[in-house]
């Protein structure tokens, strides 16, 4: 459902590119980035469940 | 004399310049579409699920097509906004693609280790997420190459968009949109997708 939402963000990112307002872009952009960072660094902490 | 500051501030770049220029943000959006489309057919045509990291590059290098998109459709930088249009949409290509090449590394880096198979099939000797990094490479390299050769940080837009770039960024929208009901099905009524997917929890 995030990964969903996360999409959805990028895809609002690019209607807001139709608007003459690019720092409403600029902005959807770093959200999106944030979230995608913040999903990134959920996975990259899970238990890898190896043994060396 | 002012005429003089002028030239030497923003120097006239000349029309090949502006047209290749304006040709590459197409071939960059048409080439992730298409690096995006064939993660789909391995999705479903081989039936291999993408697991999160799978994902999370997928979302990367949307987020970095994003800049050449917003070069196109903003052109020439509009009043009030401080900053140059195509210095605004290389550096989120670059952005998108250091982070993007953090997720990729990470992937490659878990299976390194000898006798490991990777996780999916190989594409032409490479998996996709090796693929994926040679990807972000390239975004940051070219990035950094027409930001160093670029004559002047500002595009001029027409005011209609070429049925082209108007039928590219549909196709890339409609990727995007392909991309968010993949992965509902994928993860269902879940938080968070399944580290090892095995099938599809929204069907």
């Amino acid at each position: 459902m995030i990964a969903a939402f996360i999409f959805l963000m990028l895809f609002l990112t690019l209607l807001a590119m139709h608007f003459k307002k690019p720092l409403l872009t600029i902005s959807l952009f770093a959200v999106s980035l944030i979230l995608i960072m913040l999903l990134f660094s959920h996975h990259v902490t899970d238990a890898l469940d190896i043994s060396l | 004399m002012s005429d003089t500051v002028s030239t030497t501030i923003h120097p006239r770049r000349s029309k090949p310049w502006e047209t290749f220029e304006i040709a590459m943000c197409h071939v960059w959006i048409l080439g992730i579409c298409v690096v995006l489309v064939g993660a789909f057919v391995v999705q479903f045509a081989a039936g291999e699920l993408p697991c999160p990291l799978c994902i999370i590059q997928r979302m990367c290098m949307i987020l970095a097509a994003l800049g050449p998109a917003f070069i196109l459709l903003q052109g020439t930088s509009r009043k009030g906004y401080a900053f140059s249009v195509i210095g605004s949409g290389f550096g989120m290509s670059i952005l998108a693609a250091v982070g993007g090449m953090a997720v990729s590394t990470r992937q490659v880096l878990l299976h390194i280790a000898p006798g490991d198979p990777g996780y999916g099939m190989p594409v032409f000797g490479m998996h996709l997420y090796t693929w994926a990094l040679v990807v972000f490479i390239t975004i940051i390299v070219v990035s950094g190459l027409t930001i160093l050769f670029e004559p002047r940080l500002e595009i001029r837009r027409p005011e209609r968009l070429h049925w082209f770039s108007r039928l590219t960024i549909i196709l890339f929208g409609a990727i995007i949109l392909a991309n968010m009901v993949a992965v509902l099905l994928e993860s269902g009524p879940n938080l968070f997708l399944p580290d090892d997917p095995e099938k599809y929890l929204g069907i």
